[in-house]
Formats: C-alpha cells, sequence, structure tokens
C-alpha cells in the first residue's frame, strides 16, 4: 500500500471553503466566521483525541451540508441572491443576442455565398437549416468551454465585479458591433439578391421566428431535466 | 429532545441572555448553551449564524472583529440598547407563559 498523502489541514479548509462558498447566499464574512467556527470545533475535537483528519471530517460534517447552509444564509441574504440572479439573467441575455446575431450573420452569409456560386440563379434559403444548425453549434461550443475553464470563467466573473463600468461599456460596444454586422449582412443581402429573391429571402428570415421559438423552451426543459437528473443523484449518494 | 419550534422560538432570548453576560462569540455561544441546557439544546452552526445576522440586521446585537488568543481574527457579539429592551420584553413574556403553565401543573400534579 502506498503512503497516503499527509494531511494538510489548512488545505481541506481551504477545500471545504471553496464548496460551501459556491453560494451567492454566503459572503466572505461570513465564510471568516463559518471558518474561524470550524477550526475551534476541530481543536475541540483534537483535544478529545481525534486527529487532525478526522478531527476535520467531523467538523464539517457538524457545521452542516452545504446546501442547509446555503438555504439558511440564502433566507437571511434575500437581496444579495436576486442581485446575483439578476446579473446571470442580463448575461444570459447579452450572450443569447450574440448567439443570435452570429448564427444570424454566419446562416446568411453562406446563403448569399451559395447564390452567388451558383451564378445568381437559384436562390436556396439555406438558412433555415443553417441557422439553428449554427445556433446549436456555437451553444455546444460555450457549453463545452464554460464547463472546461472554470478559472477562466472566474477571472471574467471577478473583473466584472471590479470594474463594472469597463465591463458595461465593453457590453455597450459588443452589442453595437453585432448590431453593425446583422446590418451590413441585411445591406448586403439588399444589394445581392434581385427584387424578388430578396422578398423571398426575407420571408423566410420571418420564419426562422418558429425555429428561435423551438429552441427556448426545448434548452429550458433539458436544463430542468439534467438538474433534476442531478439532485436525484446527489441523494442518493 | 426539545422540539424545533421550542428551540427555534428559545434562540433569540437565549442569545440576547448570554451576550448580557458579556460579549461572545459563535462557538463560544452554543458551547454555553449547550453546557446550560445540560446537552438538551444543541445548535448547529447552520441554525445560529443565520440567526446572528439577522439579529445583527435588527440592531438587536452588533459585532466587531477581534484578535484572538491564537492570533486568528475572531467575530464578537454584544447587545445593543435595542437589544436590552428586546430581552425585557422576551423575559416578561416567558415568565408569563412559565408562571401560567406552572399554576396549571401544581394543581393537576400530585404534591411532590
Amino acid at each position: 500500500m502506498e503512503n497516503p498523502r499527509p494531511f494538510n489541514l489548512n488545505r481541506a479548509i481551504y477545500l471545504w471553503r471553496q464548496r460551501i462558498s459556491g453560494s451567492p447566499a454566503v459572503r466572505g464574512k461570513d465564510m471568516d466566521e463559518l471558518e474561524d467556527h470550524l477550526r475551534d470545533s476541530i481543536a475541540s475535537l483534537e483535544l478529545r483525541g481525534l486527529t487532525a483528519q478526522e478531527a476535520c471530517y467531523v467538523a464539517q460534517h457538524r457545521l452542516g451540508a452545504s446546501d442547509v447552509l446555503q438555504n439558511e444564509f440564502g433566507k437571511v441574504n434575500r437581496s444579495q441572491v436576486w442581485l446575483d440572479r439578476a446579473l446571470w439573467m442580463v448575461l444570459g441575455s447579452i450572450t443569447f443576442s450574440t448567439l443570435y446575431s452570429l448564427s444570424h450573420a454566419i446562416a446568411s452569409l453562406a446563403e448569399l455565398g451559395l447564390f452567388l456560386l451558383r451564378g445568381e440563379r437559384e436562390f436556396v434559403p439555406v438558412r433555415m437549416l443553417l441557422y439553428p444548425v449554427v445556433f446549436g453549434l456555437l451553444l455546444l461550443l460555450l457549453w463545452r468551454w464554460g464547463n472546461r475553464s472554470n478559472a477562466a470563467l472566474a477571472r471574467v466573473g471577478r473583473w466584472m465585479r471590479v470594474k463594472p463600468v469597463v465591463a458595461a461599456i465593453s457590453a455597450v460596444v459588443l452589442l453595437a458591433i453585432l448590431q453593425a454586422m446583422s446590418f451590413g449582412v441585411s445591406m448586403l443581402t439588399l444589394r445581392t439578391l434581385p427584387i424578388q429573391q430578396y422578398v423571398l429571402a426575407t420571408k423566410w428570415h420571418y420564419s426562422l421566428g418558429i425555429a428561435a421559438l423551438l429552441i427556448t423552451p426545448v434548452l429550458l426543459g433539458w436544463l430542468l431535466h439534467r438538474m433534476r437528473r442531478q439532485r436525484e443523484t446527489a441523494s442518493q449518494e | 429532545m426539545l422540539s424545533k419550534e421550542l428551540v427555534a422560538a428559545s434562540t433569540v432570548p437565549l442569545v440576547l441572555s448570554v451576550l448580557e453576560e458579556g460579549e461572545s462569540y459563535g462557538y463560544a455561544l452554543i458551547q454555553r448553551v449547550r453546557d446550560l441546557s445540560g446537552d438538551q439544546i444543541q445548535w448547529t452552526e447552520g441554525m445560529l449564524y443565520p440567526v446572528l445576522h439577522w439579529m445583527e440586521k435588527e440592531k438587536l446585537i452588533e459585532s466587531e472583529w477581534q484578535e484572538a488568543d491564537s492570533g486568528r481574527k475572531r467575530k464578537y457579539y454584544r447587545l445593543c440598547r435595542k437589544g436590552r429592551k428586546a430581552l425585557q420584553d422576551e423575559k416578561q413574556q416567558w415568565m408569563t407563559v412559565h408562571a401560567t403553565l406552572n399554576k396549571l401543573w401544581k394543581t393537576h400534579a400530585p404534591s411532590t
């Protein structure tokens, strides 16, 4: 049997803090107080004869499961929880606008490209197919990246909180660029397509609304389903 | 073991009463109440700290970070004026309930 790594109390407490402070309900100062309590608890358990590692485990267990703590603190720090939620809602809205504009631009440009390649004869509204595909792909890429780079996301989160004015201006600039891009693509479409095809393209563009209508509820349903599965497996442990 | 409701109802008066003896911090509060109650009242941290923060928001108590002997910073709580008044109020309410129950139980219980 190989030698287990020597127990490092400070590191164990650090990891515990990471777990508990995941929720916006528990603030930094609250964490300091809880950690102080935890250390007192560990000290008294060690006096009773437990090893540091055992004491740490017992004390953490007694302090309570993270979701119970978060719940209790959430009841007291309600406004904080809602501020955090509002932030995520706004970020979600910006993300959605970005994804929509990008997929719209890519689908439209592909459509135009196809039209030009076919010698400006036949117009095929490929965007109906391309738009949800591109949107779905971008969403998947964003999800994968978000899942893998926790550190990068945390850095962005911290930057936003430290420099809110810069973050707000960046959001405005981003949305302005997206608007300009959409406008540019629309103008290009208008210039390139003969009027009949343009009317056809515009009709298809509006029916894209149906595709958008389907994406959101599907996403919502999938997210809720995944969260329920997670809770079920967590409660089984 | 005490019922959940009774533990919840008695938390604020207990905290106020212990702090009347002098300033204290979370861990010590839990220990003191456990000792006083003969282990009958065992507060969990998850229950006490949110209550302490609520009481602080209500200005019943105030807190201060002080350096403990271990060198760590520790959050100490003490009674505010509003807290002292609330404590008097709680004392009256609990004494009323206690006196009423006593009268009922004395008349029904066999003389000890």
